[in-house]
């Protein structure tokens, strides 16, 4: 259309030169021109603006959905790295990519559909010379394609070396590692690595950048000898006649324009496919993770299971997935409801597994696990959350409030909270807090309260207490006072005595003195339950119990 | 604006001279090939105009064209490369200042979430700033001499037509400006809530929270939290958007009725017999070339600078906040093996806080002497012992190391620590010692033999001192007692006048546990060491310990003193030891 109206318009201003026509032919031409601009300008805009709201729905689409697929992902799955991988790298903002390959493709089009006028006008008047303009635009794009394939390959190679960057960086600018950076002054070193590790992946990177220019200037070269035998070949036309000199300047102006197209766009969208479609198999990786199955209510499983009677462990055997060995070798044990359990033995002897596989976060085990009798593999997820209540050692500190910290958004009655908040000597802190119950924790909000180490584990605890409340839980308390003051420590231990009187707990600890009450303790060796038995018949055993304790007793003597 | 500039321009040439001044001059040529090739094709339409009567100049201008367009292709792909290449190192370089900046700052104001969030947007603007700054030297590199260039050209023809074209992109321009503020404004907004919704995603399946959400059922809790938080940012997005496009329109239009004019000006110029018909060609085809770079350098070059100068902001003003000390790099280190440290009247509260943390604390820790810290939780230990290592300056009082008065400088240059929350690096094994004191050479076996660790050790470290620690980095992990251990052994080769421990066993067995108090009994012999615990049985290892209670200390002594005195230290003791008793 442009090319049309341009090219009347320049001969109509040049008939008009000549006499031939009248002032008043040029208007509509030049309306036209003005009219097409403004078209031009307030589509483009008009687009741009939908294309906007049209991301943003994208956007919310697909982070929703991805996130509902991450939260179904089994979860020995999150627990590799590969998956985290590539969590970061398609589901956080799955839009992107989506993005960048409907951009690309419609780059494309556009591209072409403004070159096809220009060509089809080429064609229309020396058909040889169309042909081969299109036959070199079609050999550019191959070879782009095939030049994004390798840049692809080449970015997934240089990723884990990228992901060492951005975590070099975090170092240096994060505030986990703000006092050791300090106190260290370690950043000259660690830039220093940082550099380093820049300059391996600017290397092999430039490298493919060299092959990229190359292979994609040659294309560049042909389309622009294309254009130019097409400006010399025309020219006879013009010569004789066939063509106005109007439209010839306009044709040329096109080819040229095509040219500048494909020199700026063509490499570009051809480069960006190409990186698209290899995420987008990346996301197709991410889609074929495996899931958990939906499931019902906790409340209608409950039901389903009743109270905690029993968990017993029949020759446990198992492995973390790509270990080398068994971390557990065939454990057996046996825990009844309304008795109290305490897991003892070294770092790394299996503790925190057991647990892990008590709760259903395993589904691949040897051996035998039953819950109140029925086989773990035959309970649902829910069915076994219903019957235990935790405390883990790297508890979660959520960054919401005291309230949502304890039970969510479950409704409690406010005296229930405060209770437990006392028994965890942790009624006062909150008493203090601007909002009371209602204050945001952590550094989210600028009006975000800060709690210690100490209260944090507290809260993580009254948290436990408060799912345990009603009853018919299996208490699960992996290193509960590993942050907490002597004082905190004896009063945390007689307020959870106190509440689990009549409830079965599991206590895992490495403070023996803390937990020789209890009913029976268990003690783990390499994989094995190596004792088991309570206080007094294991000292008197004098075995690996005893000699735990032995060495705690003696710092205070 | 202009101090943005003089600030990233000479990071960005210094971050690789040759590069930058190679890239830059293909720019030139790129600006001035597009500039010549629009004067040659008006030449070349020109001879067409007139074919048939002069006949041979068509030819000529032709082969001129053909000549120029094949090497403006060339020098756009060097140009692309070049330019590909020192965008990486111009990001690179300035992402090493902006860490060597954070490196200068207080640790304490990365409590503070205000400052967190400017560190990360000051992050995100190094990446801008680079593409900032190619836009600027494209500027003047490409499109400014260009557009010289056929202002030079065209006011050889008609000398209004270049006001007038000029005086067109008056409103463009102030439409990147309002277009520029608009987005700052919104993504100043944005970045607040953008972390909360990466928080509440992140609670869903980050290793730190996932165990815990989906044992308490509650992933579908901070997946409605996040997807509010997301319409959020949505919103935010679509009004900047829409303020954005309707600005834009409005000056579109002005723009075009002032293009219209200028053709109506033409064609009266012709009529008027001021410019012959092949000339009007020409100039008619520079016009709306002209007219479309213009538009291009506007939207597109002036567009670009103007989107991204919010980020750009963001990093430059990062480099203005307050430094603690004025230089950066090490501190040096006090000569003496070991150091005496006085704390004379020391208070100390967060900065916009008024509770007191620390309250009128005395306290004067003798050469070669251990001191326990023992306390109930947010007594201020932990604060204690930052304000003692010179990380955090105290409100009030002075704190003194080997009698000097270490004011804002700081004393760390003399200490060494293992902290309670220690890092764990995810470098190799040697690699994580030497952080510790990077540019001393040490010997690390026998570091590491003082911790109970050997990278002689297969089994942990496969590798020797070059082991990866970490699975994410195709390495291996370590337990959390080795962790632990690995600390020690850190804090061990920063071989300090002053050692600080703090609660360092909390991962730790009972054996392992013990093996460590002998350690560290051994560590502090004839040292002066700080130690921070909940374990009566450890403090027993100092000289002497510390009760704090609420910021203040309420006892100081012996062991043996402090039990005969009572009071806090005598409860925790009689608690502690009563699980070991009887």
């Amino acid at each position: 259309m442009t090319i049309l109206i341009n090219a009347a318009f320049v001969d109509q201003a040049m008939a008009l030169f000549s006499q031939k026509a009248e002032v008043g032919d040029m208007v509509p031409a030049l309306m036209g021109m003005l009219a097409i601009l403004l078209w031009q300008n307030l589509s483009r805009t008009c687009l741009q603006y939908g294309e906007g709201v049209r991301e943003r729905k994208l956007k919310e689409t697909l982070q929703k959905a991805f996130l509902e697929k991450i939260s179904n992902l089994e979860y020995r799955q999150l627990e590799l790295s590969e998956t985290q991988d590539l969590i970061q790298r398609v589901a956080l903002a799955p839009e992107e990519h989506i993005k960048l390959t409907v951009e690309s493709l419609e780059g494309l089009a556009i591209l072409f559909l403004q070159n096809a006028s220009v060509l089809w006008m080429v064609f229309l008047n020396v058909w040889w010379a169309g042909v081969f303009m299109i036959g070199g635009m079609v050999l550019l794009g191959i070879l782009s394609l095939r030049a994004g394939g390798e840049d692809y390959q080449m970015q997934t190679h240089v990723t884990n070396e990228k992901r060492k960057l951005e975590y070099l960086s975090g170092v240096l600018l994060n505030k986990e590692s703000a006092l050791e950076r300090t106190l260290f002054s370690y950043v000259p070193f660690v830039n220093g690595r940082y550099q380093r590790i820049f300059s391996q992946i600017y290397q092999k990177e430039k490298a493919v950048m060299k092959k990229w220019v190359i292979r994609g200037k040659t294309g560049g070269v042909v389309a622009a000898l294309f254009a130019v035998s097409a400006m010399f070949l025309l020219l006879p036309g013009v010569k004789e006649g066939k063509m106005t000199p109007g439209l010839y300047i306009s044709v040329i102006t096109g080819v040229f324009s095509v040219i500048n197209t494909i020199t700026w766009n063509l490499e570009y969208h051809m480069k960006n496919l190409a990186k698209a479609r290899a995420a987008i198999q990346d996301m197709t990786k991410f889609c074929a993770l495996s899931q958990e199955q939906e499931e019902g209510e906790e409340r209608v499983a409950r039901k389903e299971m009743g109270n905690f009677e029993s968990l017993e462990f029949r020759n446990v055997r198992f492995r973390y997935p790509g270990s080398g060995h068994d971390i557990l070798k065939g454990v057996s044990f046996r825990l009844d409801a309304g008795k109290h359990y305490a897991f003892a033995g070294q770092n790394g002897a299996g503790k925190t597994t057991i647990m892990k596989l008590m709760l259903g976060l395993y589904p691949d085990y040897e051996g035998e696990i039953q819950i109140n009798g029925k086989n773990r593999k035959e309970c649902t997820r829910q069915e076994i959350r219903s019957l235990f209540a935790c405390v883990w050692q790297d508890y979660a500190k959520y960054d919401v409030s005291v309230r949502e910290n304890l039970c969510f958004d479950e409704k409690r009655e406010e005296e229930e909270l405060h209770a437990v908040l006392k028994q965890m000597g942790l009624m006062d802190t909150v008493e203090q807090l601007t909002n009371g119950l209602d204050t945001t924790l952590g550094r989210l909000d600028e009006e975000g309260t800060q709690l210690s180490g100490g209260q944090w584990q507290k809260l993580a605890i009254a948290r436990a207490m408060i799912q345990a409340s009603k009853g018919g839980r299996l208490l699960v308390l992996d290193e509960p006072a590993a942050a907490l003051d002597p004082m905190a420590e004896s009063r945390m231990y007689q307020g959870l005595g106190a509440f689990s009187k009549n409830e079965a707990a599991v206590f895992v600890t490495h403070r023996l003195g803390a937990v020789k009450h209890v009913d029976k303790i268990i003690v783990l060796e390499d994989g094995r339950v190596a004792e088991e038995g309570s206080h007094k018949a294991l000292m008197e055993r004098n075995g690996i119990y005893a000699k735990m304790y032995a060495s705690q007793q003696e710092w205070y003597q | 604006m202009l101090k943005i500039l003089k600030f990233i321009f000479p990071k960005a040439v210094m971050a690789s001279p040759g590069l930058f001044f190679t890239s830059n001059l293909f720019g030139l040529s790129t600006g001035l090939f597009i500039g010549i090739k629009t004067t040659l094709m008006a030449s070349f339409f020109n001879a067409v105009a007139h074919i048939g009567t002069q006949g041979d100049q068509v030819l000529f201008w032709g082969i001129m064209l053909a000549a120029l367009t094949l090497a403006d292709e060339v020098s756009n792909g060097l140009l692309n490369y070049f330019y590909d290449c020192v965008n990486r190192k111009t990001t690179a370089g300035f992402m090493t200042s902006l860490h060597e900046k954070a490196g200068r700052l207080s640790p304490i104001v990365f409590e503070r979430p205000e400052f967190l969030d400017r560190v990360n947007k000051a992050s995100k603007g190094a990446e801008e700033a680079t593409r900032f700054v190619s836009n600027v030297t494209g500027l003047f590199t490409t499109y400014i001499p260009y557009v010289l260039y056929m202002g030079i050209y065209l006011y050889g023809t008609d000398k209004i037509l270049v006001f007038a074209l000029l005086l067109l992109f008056l409103p463009v321009m102030l439409n990147q400006f309002i277009r520029g503020k608009i987005y700052a404004d919104a993504e100043d907004r944005a970045a607040r809530e953008r972390r909360k919704r990466d928080y509440y995603r992140s609670c869903i399946f980050d290793m730190e929270y996932v165990k815990e959400t989906r044992l308490l059922g509650k992933t579908y809790f901070f997946r409605n939290k996040f997807e509010d938080s997301l319409k959020k940012l949505l919103n935010m997005e679509q009004e900047a958007d829409r303020n954005a496009s309707l600005w834009k329109e409005a000056m579109a239009v002005i723009t075009l009725l002032g293009y219209g004019e200028v053709l109506a000006l033409l064609v009266s110029s012709l009529l008027r017999g001021e410019i012959e018909v092949g000339s009007f060609a020409a100039i008619f085809s520079s016009v709306g070339m002209m007219y479309g770079i213009l538009e291009e350098l506007v939207e597109g070059q002036l567009g670009a600078i103007a989107g991204n100068f919010g980020a750009v902001r963001n990093y430059v003003e990062f480099f203005a906040y307050p430094e603690k000390h004025q230089e950066g790099g090490k501190e040096e280190p006090h000569g003496c093996l070991e150091c005496s440290l006085e704390l004379k009247n020391v208070s100390f509260s967060y900065p916009d806080s008024s509770k007191m943390i620390l309250k009128d604390i005395n306290l004067s820790v003798k050469k070669g002497e251990t001191i326990a810290i023992v306390g109930e939780n947010g007594a201020g230990k932990s604060t204690l012992m930052k304000v003692m290592m010179g990380l955090y300056e105290p409100s009030d009082g002075t704190v003194l190391v080997e009698g000097t008065d270490t004011g804002k400088r700081g004393s760390y240059g003399s200490i060494s620590a293992v902290f309670q929350r220690f890092q764990r690096y995810h470098m190799t094994g040697e690699d994580n010692l030497v952080i510790g004191d990077y540019d001393k050479e040490r010997d690390i076996r026998g570091v590491m033999e003082q911790a109970g660790l050997s990278f002689q050790n297969e089994k942990l470290f496969p590798e020797g001192k070059d082991t990866m620690l970490s699975r994410e980095f195709g390495g291996r992990e370590l337990s959390g007692g080795q962790w632990q251990r690995l600390a020690i052994a850190r804090a061990i080769y920063r071989e300090r006048g002053i050692l600080f421990l703090d609660e360092p066993t909390a991962a730790i067995d009972p054996l392992e546990e013990s093996e460590l108090y002998r350690h560290f009994e051994r560590m502090c012999q004839g040292k002066t060491a700080v130690i921070v615990t909940h374990r009566m049985g450890c403090a027993r290892i100092a000289n002497r310990i510390v009760v704090l209670e609420k910021g203040k200390i309420v006892q100081l002594g012996t062991h043996e003193e402090l039990y005969q005195e009572g009071g806090c230290y005598k409860r925790y003791w009689d608690v502690q030891a009563a699980d070991y008793c009887g």
